[in-house]
C-alpha cells in the first residue's frame, strides 16, 4: 500500500520549518552589524526589521506545533522543499528594501540565485550597494552552498531526522558514520579554506593597492561566492573588475577545490593522501575539464579573436573552468560571447550540464553520475562479448571500492534524464519568448545546473515568466528533483483526501 | 602533553592535506595549458 501523507504529518514539517526561519532570522544579525560597522543606518535598520519578523514567524510556528518528533523520509524531503522557497522569500526582502531591485520578484530571483549557488544576477547598480547588502548576497551563496540544512543540522537537527533532511538536499553520502558529525567536517572544511582563501585573496588586493577594509570585504565576498561555486562578485563587472592574474588563478584554484567531493577531503585531510591518485570521480573531472576544453578550443577559427596565446588560455579556460565547476565567475565581459563561435558556446554548454563532484558544493548533473553510467556501458559491452555464464563485475574506488549494481545506474540513469529534460525545457521557453536557441539553452543549463554565467539574456528586463522559470530550474537543479516531487505528492494527497 | 602531540599530529596532517589538495587544481590547469598551446598553433596554422 502506498502511504499518503495525512495531516498529521503537517505540525512536524511546520516544527522544523519554524526553526529553520528562527535559524535565517538570526543569521541576519551579521549583516546588520556589518551595516552598522560601515556606518549604514538605513540597510541595517532593514536587516534588523526583517531578522525580527523571521524569528517572530519562526516563533509563532514553534508555539502552534510545539510538538518535537523524528520526521520521517516524506516529512525530511518536505522540510526540505519548503525552507528553500521560505529562506528565498525571507532572504529577498532585504534585498528588496536596499532599493537595488526593479521588484520584489527580482529580488526573490537573486536570492534564490544565491542560495542554489547560480550566480545569474538581476541586481541595479551593485557597484553602489551598500557593504551590508551586498554582504548578505554574499553570504546566502555560503548558506546555500553549504546547504541551508547543513546548517541546521550544525545548529539544531538531532536524531532521526538528521539523515532524513540530509538527503533531501542532495547529498546522500555520509563521509562519517554519524550525519552530525558530517555536517560539522564540511563546515570544518569550508571555514578552513575560507581563512586560507581569504588571507591569499586580501593579500592580493592589498598588494595591488586596496584598502585594507575593502580588500578584506573583497576577499571574504569573493572566497564564499567561489567556494561554494555561486560566482556573485562585489562588483558589476565580477571577475573582469580585478584585471589581475593573480585573482584569476587564486579564485579557479579555490573553485576548483570547492566542486570536489568533501569525502576526497576528509581522506587526504585524515591521512590518506593516495584518495587524490586513486579517486575514479576526480580522475575523470580531470578527463571531463580536458575533454570540454579541447571542444572549447577547436571551436575557435584563424583568426583568433585573442591577441596573443596567453589571453587565448586565460579567457576560454577561465570560463570552461567556471562553468565545469559550476561557479559562474567569468573574467570577460557577457557580450564578449557573441564573439564566440557556436561550438566553443557548446562545449561551455557540456560542461556547465556536466557539473562538478557528487557531494559537493557544485551543481549540475556530477561527474560520478556519468562515471557510472560509463561503468555500465563497459559492464554491457563485457556481458555481451563474454560467454554465457561468465559472470561480469565493474568496481570503481570512490572513498573505498565500490561494485556496480542495478540501483547505482538505475539512479544515476534517472536523475541524469531528469536534468536534461529540465534544461532542454528551459531552452524551449526561452525559445518561446522569443530568444535564439542556442543562447536560451546556454541559459537554461546555466540556471539549471547553478552555474550563473549568462550571454545576456538574464537582465531586470526579461520577461517575467522567464524569471519564473530560471527561480523554478535552480530550486530543482540545487534539490535535484526528489525531494521536490515528493513535495508534489505531499500536496496532491492533501487535496484528494479532502 | 600526550594530548598537545595528538593535536599536533592532526594538524600536521591537515596541513599536508591542504598542500596536497592544491596540488589538484595546479596539475589540472598545467595540462590543460599544454592541451590549449598545442591547439593554439594548429588553429594559428
Amino acid at each position: 500500500m502506498i502511504p499518503y501523507f495525512s495531516r498529521e504529518d503537517v505540525g512536524p514539517i511546520l516544527h522544523y520549518l519554524g526553526k529553520i526561519i528562527q535559524g535565517i532570522g538570526a543569521l541576519m544579525f551579521i549583516p546588520f552589524f556589518i551595516g552598522v560597522l560601515n556606518g549604514e543606518w538605513e540597510p541595517s535598520m532593514d536587516f534588523v526589521l526583517v531578522s525580527l519578523f523571521s524569528i517572530a514567524l519562526g516563533s509563532v510556528l514553534l508555539f502552534i506545533f510545539r510538538e518535537e518528533k523524528d520526521l520521517n523520509w516524506r516529512q525530511g524531503m518536505s522540510v526540505v522543499t519548503l525552507c528553500w522557497i521560505v529562506v528565498m522569500l525571507l532572504g529577498a526582502l532585504p534585498l528588496y528594501l536596499s532599493g537595488h531591485y526593479l521588484s520584489y520578484l527580482d529580488a526573490s530571483f537573486e536570492a534564490m540565485s544565491a542560495l542554489a549557488t547560480t550566480g545569474l544576477v538581476l541586481v541595479n547598480d551593485v557597484d553602489h550597494m551598500s557593504y551590508a547588502c551586498n554582504f548578505w548576497r554574499h553570504f546566502m551563496c555560503f548558506i546555500g552552498g553549504q546547504g541551508i540544512i547543513l546548517v541546521a543540522l550544525t545548529l539544531f537537527v538531532r536524531g532521526g531526522s538528521a539523515f532524513k533532511v540530509y538527503v533531501g538536499e542532495a547529498r546522500e553520502e555520509r563521509i562519517m558514520p554519524n550525519i552530525i558529525q558530517t555536517a560539522r567536517f564540511i563546515w570544518l572544511v569550508s571555514l578552513t579554506y575560507l581563512v586560507i582563501g581569504t588571507a591569499i585573496l586580501f593579500a592580493i588586493n592589498f598588494w595591488r593597492g586596496v584598502s585594507a577594509g575593502r580588500a578584506l570585504f573583497h576577499a571574504i565576498c569573493l572566497f564564499m561566492a567561489g567556494w561554494d561555486t555561486a560566482g556573485f562578485a562585489p562588483q558589476s563587472q565580477n571577475v573582469l573588475y580585478y584585471h589581475s592574474y593573480l585573482i584569476d588563478l587564486a579564485t579557479a584554484m579555490f573553485f576548483l577545490l570547492g566542486a570536489v567531493n568533501f569525502g576526497v577531503h576528509y581522506a587526504v585531510w585524515t591521512g590518506k593522501p593516495r584518495e587524490l591518485l586513486k579517486n575514479y570521480e576526480l580522475k575523470l573531472y580531470m578527463a571531463s575539464i580536458l575533454i570540454t576544453f579541447f571542444i572549447v578550443c577547436i571551436g575557435f577559427k584563424a583568426p583568433l579573436p585573442f591577441p596573443n596565446f596567453i589571453s587565448f588560455f586565460r579567457e576560454s579556460f577561465y570560463q570552461l573552468i567556471s562553468a565545469h565547476t559550476g561557479v559562474g565567475y567569468s573574467n570577460i565581459d557577457t557580450h564578449n560571447f557573441s564573439y564566440w563561435p557556436p561550438l566553443a558556446i557548446l562545449g561551455l554548454i557540456i560542461a556547465m550540464g556536466l557539473g562538478g563532484s557528487s557531494t559537493s558544493t557544485s551543481g549540475g548533473i556530477k561527474i560520478l553520475r556519468i562515471g557510472i553510467l560509463l561503468k555500465s556501458i563497459k559492464k554491457e559491452v563485457k556481458i555481451f562479448t563474454s560467454p554465457g555464464a561468465t559472470v561480469v563485475v565493474e568496481r570503481f574506488h570512490h572513498i573505498r571500492e565500490i561494485t556496480i549494481e542495478d540501483n547505482h545506474i538505475k539512479m544515476a540513469a534517472i536523475i541524469t534524464l531528469l536534468y536534461i529534460a529540465l534544461y532542454l525545457a528551459g531552452g524551449m521557453i526561452g525559445a518561446f519568448y522569443g530568444y535564439p536557441f542556442l543562447p536560451a539553452l546556454f541559459e537554461s543549463v546555466s540556471a539549471s545546473a547553478n552555474v550563473g554565467l549568462s550571454m545576456g539574456i538574464t537582465s531586470p528586463f526579461m520577461p517575467a515568466g522567464l524569471k519564473l522559470t530560471y527561480i523554478i530550474q535552480m530550486w530543482m537543479g540545487r534539490l535535484e528533483f526528489f525531494s521536490i516531487f515528493v513535495f508534489f505528492s505531499f500536496l496532491l494527497s492533501l487535496k484528494s483526501s479532502e | 602533553m600526550e594530548k598537545l602531540i595528538k593535536y599536533i599530529k592532526i594538524l600536521d596532517r591537515w596541513v599536508i592535506g591542504v598542500i596536497l589538495e592544491l596540488i589538484y587544481p595546479l596539475i589540472t590547469f598545467s595540462a590543460a595549458a599544454f592541451l590549449c598551446f598545442f591547439l593554439y598553433l594548429f588553429i594559428k596554422r
